[in-house]
Protein backbone atom coordinates (compact mmCIF):
# COMPACT_ATOMS: atom_id res chain seq x y z
CA UNK A 1 0.00 0.00 0.00
CA UNK A 2 1.13 3.66 -1.01
CA UNK A 3 -0.26 6.21 2.03
CA UNK A 4 -1.33 3.53 4.36
CA UNK A 5 1.12 1.10 6.50
CA UNK A 6 -0.26 -1.76 8.83
CA UNK A 7 1.51 -1.62 12.25
CA UNK A 8 -0.65 -4.50 13.82
CA UNK A 9 -3.45 -6.29 12.51
CA UNK A 10 -4.23 -8.56 14.87
CA UNK A 11 -8.33 -8.52 16.42
CA UNK A 12 -9.05 -8.37 20.15
CA UNK A 13 -9.64 -11.99 20.78
CA UNK A 14 -13.68 -12.78 20.80
CA UNK A 15 -13.83 -15.87 23.23
CA UNK A 16 -16.99 -17.71 23.90
CA UNK A 17 -18.30 -17.91 27.50
CA UNK A 18 -16.62 -21.33 28.48
CA UNK A 19 -13.08 -19.60 27.64
CA UNK A 20 -14.21 -16.35 29.68
CA UNK A 21 -11.13 -17.46 32.09
CA UNK A 22 -10.90 -14.38 33.92
CA UNK A 23 -7.70 -15.12 35.21
CA UNK A 24 -5.32 -12.46 34.14
CA UNK A 25 -4.07 -9.81 36.48
CA UNK A 26 -6.57 -7.75 38.09
CA UNK A 27 -5.38 -3.86 37.13
CA UNK A 28 -5.08 -2.25 40.53
CA UNK A 29 -1.94 -5.45 41.36
CA UNK A 30 0.27 -3.91 39.30
CA UNK A 31 1.91 -0.81 38.90
CA UNK A 32 -0.61 1.93 38.66
CA UNK A 33 -2.80 1.65 42.07
CA UNK A 34 -5.14 4.66 41.11
CA UNK A 35 -6.40 4.29 37.65
CA UNK A 36 -7.51 1.23 35.19
CA UNK A 37 -4.89 0.29 32.97
CA UNK A 38 -6.80 -2.98 31.22
CA UNK A 39 -4.90 -1.61 28.08
CA UNK A 40 -1.23 -2.33 29.88
CA UNK A 41 -2.12 -5.99 31.24
CA UNK A 42 -1.40 -8.97 29.50
CA UNK A 43 -3.03 -12.36 28.63
CA UNK A 44 -2.53 -14.99 31.21
CA UNK A 45 -3.00 -17.44 28.45
CA UNK A 46 -0.50 -16.09 25.82
CA UNK A 47 2.17 -14.29 27.92
CA UNK A 48 5.63 -15.38 28.14
CA UNK A 49 6.33 -17.89 30.85
CA UNK A 50 7.60 -15.45 33.67
CA UNK A 51 8.30 -15.94 37.10
CA UNK A 52 6.78 -12.52 38.34
CA UNK A 53 3.41 -10.94 37.77
CA UNK A 54 4.42 -8.47 35.23
CA UNK B 1 -29.44 2.91 10.38
CA UNK B 2 -26.68 3.61 12.01
CA UNK B 3 -22.78 5.00 9.93
CA UNK B 4 -20.80 2.83 8.07
CA UNK B 5 -18.02 4.99 8.52
CA UNK B 6 -18.67 5.75 12.50
CA UNK B 7 -16.03 7.93 14.44
CA UNK B 8 -16.90 5.71 17.40
CA UNK B 9 -14.88 2.48 15.44
CA UNK B 10 -12.01 4.71 14.48
CA UNK B 11 -9.72 6.99 15.96
CA UNK B 12 -7.82 8.98 13.73
CA UNK B 13 -4.48 11.42 15.47
CA UNK B 14 -1.22 12.93 15.29
CA UNK B 15 0.76 12.26 17.74
CA UNK B 16 4.76 14.32 17.34
CA UNK B 17 5.46 13.81 13.84
CA UNK B 18 3.16 10.99 12.82
CA UNK B 19 -0.17 10.56 11.30
CA UNK B 20 -2.02 6.90 13.23
CA UNK B 21 -5.31 5.77 12.95
CA UNK B 22 -6.23 3.21 15.70
CA UNK B 23 -9.27 0.36 14.44
CA UNK B 24 -10.97 0.86 17.65
CA UNK B 25 -13.10 -2.24 17.15
CA UNK B 26 -10.04 -4.91 16.33
CA UNK B 27 -6.91 -2.74 18.26
CA UNK B 28 -5.44 -2.87 14.47
CA UNK B 29 -2.95 0.35 13.97
CA UNK B 30 -2.49 2.17 10.72
CA UNK B 31 0.63 4.63 10.25
CA UNK B 32 -1.19 6.51 7.76
CA UNK B 33 0.50 9.57 5.48
CA UNK B 34 -0.82 13.11 5.43
CA UNK B 35 -3.59 12.47 2.80
CA UNK B 36 -4.80 9.37 3.86
CA UNK B 37 -5.29 10.93 7.10
CA UNK B 38 -7.22 13.39 6.21
CA UNK B 39 -9.52 11.16 3.71
CA UNK B 40 -10.54 9.27 6.89
CA UNK B 41 -11.04 12.15 8.90
CA UNK B 42 -13.28 13.16 5.74
CA UNK B 43 -14.95 10.10 5.91
CA UNK B 44 -15.90 9.96 9.50
CA UNK B 45 -17.67 13.29 8.96
CA UNK B 46 -19.52 12.67 5.82
CA UNK B 47 -20.12 8.86 5.50
CA UNK B 48 -19.08 8.40 1.95
CA UNK B 49 -16.39 7.41 0.19
CA UNK B 50 -17.05 9.35 -2.39
CA UNK B 51 -16.95 12.95 -1.23
CA UNK B 52 -14.47 11.91 1.05
CA UNK B 53 -12.31 11.20 -2.02
CA UNK B 54 -13.64 14.13 -4.00
CA UNK B 55 -11.92 16.66 -0.69
CA UNK B 56 -9.19 14.90 -0.60
CA UNK B 57 -8.63 15.42 -4.38
CA UNK B 58 -8.81 18.84 -4.15
CA UNK B 59 -6.54 19.41 -1.51
CA UNK B 60 -3.80 16.98 -2.21
CA UNK B 61 -4.58 15.40 -6.12
CA UNK B 62 -6.09 12.61 -6.80
CA UNK B 63 -7.17 10.23 -4.67
CA UNK B 64 -8.55 7.49 -6.02
CA UNK B 65 -5.74 5.23 -4.83
CA UNK B 66 -6.24 6.39 -1.24
CA UNK B 67 -9.83 5.10 -1.90
CA UNK B 68 -8.60 2.05 -2.96
CA UNK B 69 -6.58 1.20 -0.17
CA UNK B 70 -9.03 2.17 2.39
CA UNK B 71 -11.78 -0.24 0.89
CA UNK B 72 -9.38 -2.64 0.90
CA UNK B 73 -8.74 -2.43 4.53
CA UNK B 74 -12.56 -2.21 5.46
CA UNK B 75 -13.37 -5.19 3.41
CA UNK B 76 -10.27 -7.01 5.55
CA UNK B 77 -11.96 -5.20 8.84
CA UNK B 78 -8.83 -3.97 9.59
CA UNK B 79 -10.67 -0.32 9.35
CA UNK B 80 -14.35 0.95 10.34
CA UNK B 81 -14.47 -2.93 11.41
CA UNK B 82 -17.50 -4.23 13.02
CA UNK B 83 -17.72 -4.42 16.76
CA UNK B 84 -16.40 -7.43 18.57
CA UNK B 85 -18.88 -9.90 20.29
CA UNK B 86 -19.30 -9.77 23.60
CA UNK B 87 -21.39 -10.77 27.11
CA UNK B 88 -21.49 -9.50 30.51
CA UNK B 89 -19.15 -11.59 32.49
CA UNK B 90 -20.10 -13.54 35.64
CA UNK B 91 -17.56 -12.02 37.85
CA UNK B 92 -16.40 -13.34 41.30
CA UNK B 93 -13.97 -12.80 43.55
CA UNK B 94 -10.21 -13.17 42.77
CA UNK B 95 -8.45 -10.70 44.07
CA UNK B 96 -7.98 -8.93 47.57
CA UNK B 97 -5.82 -5.97 49.12
CA UNK B 98 -5.14 -6.40 52.35
CA UNK B 99 -4.71 -2.94 54.42
CA UNK B 100 -2.74 -4.21 56.46
CA UNK B 101 -1.39 -1.05 58.45
CA UNK B 102 -3.95 1.91 59.07
CA UNK B 103 -0.44 3.72 59.75
CA UNK B 104 2.50 5.28 58.05
CA UNK B 105 6.16 6.23 58.70
CA UNK B 106 5.68 8.87 56.20
CA UNK B 107 3.00 12.48 55.83
CA UNK B 108 3.12 12.53 52.14
CA UNK B 109 0.93 15.57 51.23
CA UNK B 110 -1.21 13.94 48.76
CA UNK B 111 -2.14 11.03 50.18
CA UNK B 112 -5.72 9.45 49.29
CA UNK B 113 -5.10 7.57 52.67
CA UNK B 114 -5.04 10.98 54.71
CA UNK B 115 -1.21 10.11 55.73
CA UNK B 116 -2.09 6.85 56.23
CA UNK B 117 -4.71 5.93 58.57
CA UNK B 118 -7.68 6.66 56.30
CA UNK B 119 -9.33 9.51 58.55
CA UNK B 120 -10.00 6.61 61.41
CA UNK B 121 -8.02 5.14 64.16
CA UNK B 122 -4.42 4.01 63.40
CA UNK B 123 -4.43 0.65 63.02
CA UNK B 124 -2.46 -2.70 62.19
CA UNK B 125 -4.13 -5.87 61.05
CA UNK B 126 -3.65 -8.94 63.35
CA UNK B 127 -3.08 -12.50 61.94
CA UNK B 128 -6.30 -13.27 62.57
CA UNK B 129 -8.38 -11.01 60.35
CA UNK B 130 -5.56 -11.79 57.71
CA UNK B 131 -6.08 -15.59 58.23
CA UNK B 132 -9.82 -14.62 57.81
CA UNK B 133 -9.37 -12.84 54.66
CA UNK B 134 -7.36 -15.21 52.93
CA UNK B 135 -10.09 -18.59 53.94
CA UNK B 136 -12.79 -15.59 52.56
CA UNK B 137 -11.19 -15.59 49.23
CA UNK B 138 -10.21 -18.58 48.81
CA UNK B 139 -14.15 -19.36 49.54
CA UNK B 140 -15.75 -16.50 47.06
CA UNK B 141 -13.10 -18.19 44.48
CA UNK B 142 -14.40 -21.31 43.49
CA UNK B 143 -13.44 -22.33 40.13
CA UNK B 144 -10.31 -19.68 40.33
CA UNK B 145 -6.67 -20.86 39.22
CA UNK B 146 -5.00 -17.87 40.15
CA UNK B 147 -5.82 -15.45 43.36
CA UNK B 148 -4.09 -12.05 44.01
CA UNK B 149 -3.16 -10.34 47.08
CA UNK B 150 -1.56 -7.02 47.82
CA UNK B 151 -0.39 -6.20 50.81
CA UNK B 152 -1.02 -2.15 51.07
CA UNK B 153 -0.98 0.57 53.96
CA UNK B 154 -0.65 3.49 54.99
CA UNK B 155 2.74 1.48 55.08
CA UNK B 156 2.65 -2.38 55.16
CA UNK B 157 6.18 -3.48 56.64
CA UNK B 158 4.89 -1.68 59.45
CA UNK B 159 2.87 -5.01 60.24
CA UNK B 160 5.62 -6.82 58.28
CA UNK B 161 5.13 -9.80 60.77
CA UNK B 162 1.45 -10.15 59.63
CA UNK B 163 2.97 -10.38 55.88
CA UNK B 164 6.14 -13.32 56.74
CA UNK B 165 3.08 -15.26 58.10
CA UNK B 166 0.26 -15.08 56.22
CA UNK B 167 2.04 -16.07 52.71
CA UNK B 168 3.00 -19.20 54.11
CA UNK B 169 -0.24 -19.87 55.37
CA UNK B 170 -1.92 -19.02 52.04
CA UNK B 171 0.31 -21.40 50.19
CA UNK B 172 0.15 -24.32 52.43
CA UNK B 173 -4.08 -24.25 53.29
CA UNK B 174 -4.68 -23.91 50.00
CA UNK B 175 -1.78 -25.34 47.38
CA UNK B 176 -4.68 -26.06 44.75
CA UNK B 177 -4.61 -22.26 44.16
CA UNK B 178 -1.62 -20.30 42.52
CA UNK B 179 -1.18 -17.21 45.04
CA UNK B 180 0.58 -14.28 43.60
CA UNK B 181 1.51 -11.66 46.31
CA UNK B 182 2.36 -8.27 45.58
CA UNK B 183 3.58 -5.73 48.48
CA UNK B 184 3.66 -1.60 47.86
CA UNK B 185 5.77 -0.02 50.48
CA UNK B 186 7.61 3.35 50.62
CA UNK B 187 10.67 1.22 51.27
CA UNK B 188 11.86 2.99 54.58
CA UNK B 189 11.76 -0.33 56.51
CA UNK B 190 13.33 -2.15 54.17
CA UNK B 191 15.68 -4.82 55.10
CA UNK B 192 18.05 -7.05 53.23
CA UNK B 193 16.22 -9.88 54.91
CA UNK B 194 13.06 -8.89 54.18
CA UNK B 195 13.98 -7.93 50.60
CA UNK B 196 15.20 -11.77 50.53
CA UNK B 197 11.92 -12.93 52.12
CA UNK B 198 10.30 -10.69 49.92
CA UNK B 199 12.12 -12.16 46.65
CA UNK B 200 12.09 -15.92 47.87
CA UNK B 201 8.72 -16.13 47.86
CA UNK B 202 7.80 -14.89 44.85
CA UNK B 203 6.21 -11.57 45.81
CA UNK B 204 6.30 -7.94 43.43
CA UNK B 205 7.29 -5.10 45.09
CA UNK B 206 6.08 -1.36 43.82
CA UNK B 207 8.20 0.69 45.13
CA UNK B 208 7.26 4.53 45.71
CA UNK B 209 9.41 7.00 44.78
CA UNK B 210 8.18 10.15 42.71
CA UNK B 211 11.49 11.54 40.83
CA UNK B 212 14.77 12.82 41.89
CA UNK B 213 15.49 14.13 45.39
CA UNK B 214 13.96 18.01 44.62
CA UNK B 215 10.76 16.31 42.78
CA UNK B 216 10.48 13.86 45.57
CA UNK B 217 10.70 15.58 48.58
CA UNK B 218 8.02 18.31 47.48
CA UNK B 219 5.16 16.06 48.76
CA UNK B 220 6.27 12.96 50.17
CA UNK B 221 7.52 14.23 53.59
CA UNK B 222 8.46 12.56 57.20
CA UNK B 223 6.09 13.30 59.72
CA UNK B 224 8.07 16.28 60.62
CA UNK B 225 8.03 17.82 57.43
CA UNK B 226 11.59 16.78 56.34
CA UNK B 227 12.20 14.82 52.94
CA UNK B 228 12.19 11.16 52.54
CA UNK B 229 14.32 10.76 49.04
CA UNK B 230 17.46 10.20 51.14
CA UNK B 231 16.18 7.45 53.59
CA UNK B 232 14.50 5.41 50.78
CA UNK B 233 16.48 5.78 47.67
CA UNK B 234 19.76 3.46 48.94
CA UNK B 235 17.08 0.92 49.77
CA UNK B 236 15.21 1.23 46.66
CA UNK B 237 18.19 1.45 44.60
CA UNK B 238 18.92 -2.19 46.42
CA UNK B 239 16.01 -4.04 45.83
CA UNK B 240 16.38 -3.12 41.87
CA UNK B 241 19.46 -4.65 41.82
CA UNK B 242 18.71 -7.61 43.53
CA UNK B 243 15.72 -7.97 41.37
CA UNK B 244 18.03 -6.42 37.72
CA UNK B 245 17.85 -9.92 35.65
CA UNK B 246 14.20 -11.18 37.28
CA UNK B 247 12.32 -8.13 37.45
CA UNK B 248 9.37 -8.29 39.65
CA UNK B 249 9.89 -4.91 40.95
CA UNK B 250 7.97 -1.40 40.12
CA UNK B 251 9.41 2.44 41.16
CA UNK B 252 6.10 4.35 40.99
CA UNK B 253 5.43 7.58 41.58
CA UNK B 254 2.82 10.18 41.70
CA UNK B 255 2.62 13.50 39.43
CA UNK B 256 0.57 16.64 40.63
CA UNK B 257 0.94 20.08 38.44
CA UNK B 258 3.40 21.36 40.69
CA UNK B 259 5.57 17.99 39.17
CA UNK B 260 4.76 17.73 36.21
CA UNK B 261 7.54 17.02 33.76
CA UNK B 262 7.08 13.92 33.46
CA UNK B 263 9.58 13.63 30.67
CA UNK B 264 12.22 14.56 33.27
CA UNK B 265 11.17 12.55 35.95
CA UNK B 266 10.53 9.43 34.33
CA UNK B 267 14.30 9.83 32.78
CA UNK B 268 15.61 10.48 36.10
CA UNK B 269 14.53 7.24 37.47
CA UNK B 270 15.77 5.38 34.44
CA UNK B 271 19.30 7.54 34.60
CA UNK B 272 19.09 6.19 38.19
CA UNK B 273 19.68 2.65 37.52
CA UNK B 274 15.43 1.86 37.52
CA UNK B 275 14.08 -0.68 34.72
CA UNK B 276 10.43 -0.59 35.61
CA UNK B 277 8.71 2.84 35.98
CA UNK B 278 5.77 3.59 36.42
CA UNK B 279 3.89 7.29 37.13
CA UNK B 280 0.44 8.17 37.79
CA UNK B 281 -1.57 11.17 38.20
CA UNK B 282 -2.76 12.50 41.01
CA UNK B 283 -6.71 12.52 41.79
CA UNK B 284 -7.62 14.75 44.61
CA UNK B 285 -10.65 17.49 44.62
CA UNK B 286 -7.19 19.74 45.95
CA UNK B 287 -7.08 22.15 43.05
CA UNK B 288 -3.61 23.94 43.73
CA UNK B 289 -2.12 20.19 42.83
CA UNK B 290 -5.21 18.51 40.93
CA UNK B 291 -4.08 17.65 37.55
CA UNK B 292 -6.64 20.40 36.22
CA UNK B 293 -7.96 21.54 32.41
CA UNK B 294 -5.56 24.12 31.66
CA UNK B 295 -2.82 21.95 32.39
CA UNK B 296 -3.53 18.90 29.75
CA UNK B 297 -1.96 20.67 26.93
CA UNK B 298 1.53 20.76 29.06
CA UNK B 299 1.02 17.23 29.69
CA UNK B 300 0.30 16.33 26.40
CA UNK B 301 4.19 17.97 25.41
CA UNK B 302 5.27 16.17 28.25
CA UNK B 303 4.39 12.31 26.72
CA UNK B 304 5.25 13.52 23.57
CA UNK B 305 8.92 14.23 24.22
CA UNK B 306 8.87 11.51 26.83
CA UNK B 307 7.57 9.09 24.05
CA UNK B 308 10.48 10.60 21.73
CA UNK B 309 13.38 9.90 24.02
CA UNK B 310 11.89 6.62 25.34
CA UNK B 311 12.13 5.40 21.76
CA UNK B 312 15.65 6.61 21.19
CA UNK B 313 16.59 5.00 24.62
CA UNK B 314 15.79 1.80 23.89
CA UNK B 315 18.52 0.86 21.59
CA UNK B 316 20.88 1.34 23.97
CA UNK B 317 18.95 -0.08 27.20
CA UNK B 318 15.85 -2.25 27.57
CA UNK B 319 13.79 -0.80 29.79
CA UNK B 320 9.69 -0.16 30.87
CA UNK B 321 7.65 2.56 31.44
CA UNK B 322 4.72 0.89 32.50
CA UNK B 323 1.89 3.31 30.23
CA UNK B 324 4.02 2.13 27.06
CA UNK B 325 3.28 -1.37 27.35
CA UNK B 326 0.85 -2.45 25.46
CA UNK B 327 1.13 -5.25 23.42
CA UNK B 328 -0.76 -4.83 19.92
CA UNK B 329 -1.05 -8.25 19.27
CA UNK B 330 -2.19 -10.34 22.25
CA UNK B 331 -2.49 -8.79 25.40
CA UNK B 332 -6.25 -9.07 27.10
CA UNK B 333 -8.87 -10.65 25.15
CA UNK B 334 -11.88 -8.41 24.88
CA UNK B 335 -13.96 -9.89 27.97
CA UNK B 336 -11.42 -8.40 29.95
CA UNK B 337 -11.23 -5.25 28.29
CA UNK B 338 -15.32 -4.38 28.74
CA UNK B 339 -15.26 -5.26 32.71
CA UNK B 340 -12.94 -2.47 34.19
CA UNK B 341 -10.58 -3.66 37.29
CA UNK B 342 -13.50 -5.77 39.03
CA UNK B 343 -13.99 -3.50 41.48
CA UNK B 344 -16.23 -3.91 44.75
CA UNK B 345 -16.81 -7.97 42.97
CA UNK B 346 -13.50 -9.15 41.98
CA UNK B 347 -11.36 -7.25 43.72
CA UNK B 348 -11.54 -6.31 47.73
CA UNK B 349 -10.35 -4.43 49.89
CA UNK B 350 -9.94 -5.63 53.74
CA UNK B 351 -9.19 -2.95 56.50
CA UNK B 352 -7.08 -3.72 59.99
CA UNK B 353 -10.78 -4.72 61.24
CA UNK B 354 -11.76 -6.94 58.85
CA UNK B 355 -14.05 -4.67 56.99
CA UNK B 356 -14.80 -5.28 53.60
CA UNK B 357 -14.81 -2.46 50.61
CA UNK B 358 -14.63 -2.49 47.14
CA UNK B 359 -11.04 -0.86 46.56
CA UNK B 360 -8.45 0.07 48.60
CA UNK B 361 -9.45 3.64 47.62
CA UNK B 362 -12.52 3.60 49.41
CA UNK B 363 -11.36 2.18 52.65
CA UNK B 364 -12.46 4.18 55.46
CA UNK B 365 -15.60 5.17 53.64
CA UNK B 366 -18.53 4.80 55.66
CA UNK B 367 -21.28 4.52 52.38
CA UNK B 368 -18.91 2.08 50.84
CA UNK B 369 -18.47 -0.45 53.46
CA UNK B 370 -19.98 -3.77 51.84
CA UNK B 371 -19.58 -6.15 54.55
CA UNK B 372 -16.81 -8.11 56.72
CA UNK B 373 -14.44 -10.96 56.37
CA UNK B 374 -16.57 -12.78 59.03
CA UNK B 375 -20.13 -12.41 57.35
CA UNK B 376 -19.37 -11.77 54.12
CA UNK B 377 -21.13 -9.56 52.07
CA UNK B 378 -23.89 -7.48 54.01
CA UNK B 379 -24.55 -4.70 51.53
CA UNK B 380 -25.45 -6.49 48.65
CA UNK B 381 -27.53 -3.87 46.86
CA UNK B 382 -24.05 -1.67 46.84
CA UNK B 383 -22.05 -4.83 45.34
CA UNK B 384 -24.58 -4.69 42.58
CA UNK B 385 -24.21 -1.18 41.63
CA UNK B 386 -20.54 -1.78 41.17
CA UNK B 387 -21.33 -5.18 39.18
CA UNK B 388 -23.04 -2.73 36.92
CA UNK B 389 -20.32 0.05 36.87
CA UNK B 390 -17.66 -2.62 35.87
CA UNK B 391 -19.19 -3.42 32.56
CA UNK B 392 -18.34 -0.84 30.18
CA UNK B 393 -21.43 -0.14 28.15
CA UNK B 394 -23.27 0.51 31.66
CA UNK B 395 -21.23 3.95 31.14
CA UNK B 396 -23.03 6.03 28.87
CA UNK B 397 -19.66 7.90 27.83
CA UNK B 398 -17.29 4.96 27.58
CA UNK B 399 -19.90 2.86 25.57
CA UNK B 400 -18.91 5.54 22.29
CA UNK B 401 -14.94 6.41 23.58
CA UNK B 402 -12.57 5.59 21.17
CA UNK B 403 -10.65 4.68 24.15
CA UNK B 404 -12.97 1.97 25.78
CA UNK B 405 -10.85 -0.80 25.01
CA UNK B 406 -7.39 -0.03 26.72
CA UNK B 407 -9.29 1.81 29.97
CA UNK B 408 -11.93 -0.55 29.92
CA UNK B 409 -14.24 2.27 31.59
CA UNK B 410 -12.09 3.97 33.88
CA UNK B 411 -11.19 4.07 37.81
CA UNK B 412 -14.76 3.79 39.81
CA UNK B 413 -12.62 5.20 43.23
CA UNK B 414 -11.88 7.98 40.84
CA UNK B 415 -15.46 8.14 39.41
CA UNK B 416 -16.40 8.90 43.15
CA UNK B 417 -13.75 11.04 44.37
CA UNK B 418 -14.12 13.54 41.94
CA UNK B 419 -17.99 13.44 40.94
CA UNK B 420 -19.35 11.42 43.85
CA UNK B 421 -21.20 8.94 41.33
CA UNK B 422 -19.04 5.46 40.60
CA UNK B 423 -21.37 5.61 36.94
CA UNK B 424 -19.93 9.08 35.94
CA UNK B 425 -16.33 9.26 34.72
CA UNK B 426 -14.01 12.18 35.72
CA UNK B 427 -13.43 13.92 32.63
CA UNK B 428 -9.80 14.63 32.90
CA UNK B 429 -9.27 11.37 34.32
CA UNK B 430 -10.15 10.40 30.88
CA UNK B 431 -8.21 12.91 28.97
CA UNK B 432 -5.15 11.69 30.71
CA UNK B 433 -5.73 8.12 30.03
CA UNK B 434 -6.24 8.59 26.24
CA UNK B 435 -2.97 10.71 26.04
CA UNK B 436 -0.93 7.88 27.81
CA UNK B 437 -2.79 5.22 25.49
CA UNK B 438 -1.87 7.56 21.79
CA UNK B 439 1.71 7.82 23.37
CA UNK B 440 1.82 3.88 23.87
CA UNK B 441 0.48 3.44 20.21
CA UNK B 442 3.14 5.85 18.96
CA UNK B 443 5.82 4.23 20.82
CA UNK B 444 5.03 1.01 19.70
CA UNK B 445 4.78 1.54 16.34
CA UNK B 446 8.24 3.79 15.99
CA UNK B 447 9.68 0.85 18.07
CA UNK B 448 8.55 -1.37 14.67
CA UNK B 449 10.33 0.51 12.87
CA UNK B 450 13.25 -0.25 14.87
CA UNK B 451 12.76 -4.18 14.75
CA UNK B 452 12.00 -3.95 18.77
CA UNK B 453 9.37 -5.66 20.53
CA UNK B 454 8.91 -5.35 23.93
CA UNK B 455 8.99 -7.97 26.36
CA UNK B 456 5.30 -7.90 26.42
CA UNK B 457 4.69 -8.85 22.67
CA UNK B 458 4.26 -12.32 23.56
CA UNK B 459 4.48 -15.94 21.16
CA UNK B 460 6.16 -16.40 17.96
CA UNK B 461 2.44 -17.15 16.64
CA UNK B 462 1.58 -13.47 17.18
CA UNK B 463 4.99 -12.45 15.24
CA UNK B 464 3.61 -14.51 12.42
CA UNK B 465 0.49 -13.04 12.35
CA UNK B 466 1.48 -9.73 11.52
CA UNK B 467 3.82 -10.71 8.80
Amino acid sequence: MKHIKVVAKRPFWNIDKKHDCRECQTPCKSACKTSVTVGNQVCEVKKPIKRWIW
Amino acid sequence: MGKVFSGSSVHPFKFNEKFLILDVNTGSLLDVDEPAFFFVEKLIKTDSLEEAEQETGKKFGNAAAIAEEIERLYKDQLLFSKPPNYFESDLRLKSMCLNVAHSCNFACKYCFAKQGNYGEKTALMDFNVAKQAIDFLYKGAEGRTHLEVDFFGGEPLLDFDVVKKIIPYARKTYPNKKWRFTITTNGALLTKEIEEFLYDNDVSIVLSLDGDKKTNDMFRVLPNGGGTFDVIFPKIQYVAKHREKSGGYYVRGTYTSKTMDISKTVLDLHNFGFKYISLEPVVTKDKSINIEKENLPALRKEYEKLAEEYVESQDKDKWHFFHFNIDLEAGPCIQKRIHGCGVGVEYLAVSPDGSLYPCHQFDGVEEMKLGNVWDGIKNKKLQEQFRKANFLFNKKECATCWARFYCSGGCLANNYTMNHDIFKPYDIGCETQKMRIEAALYVQTKLREKGIYLDTTTSEEFKDAVK
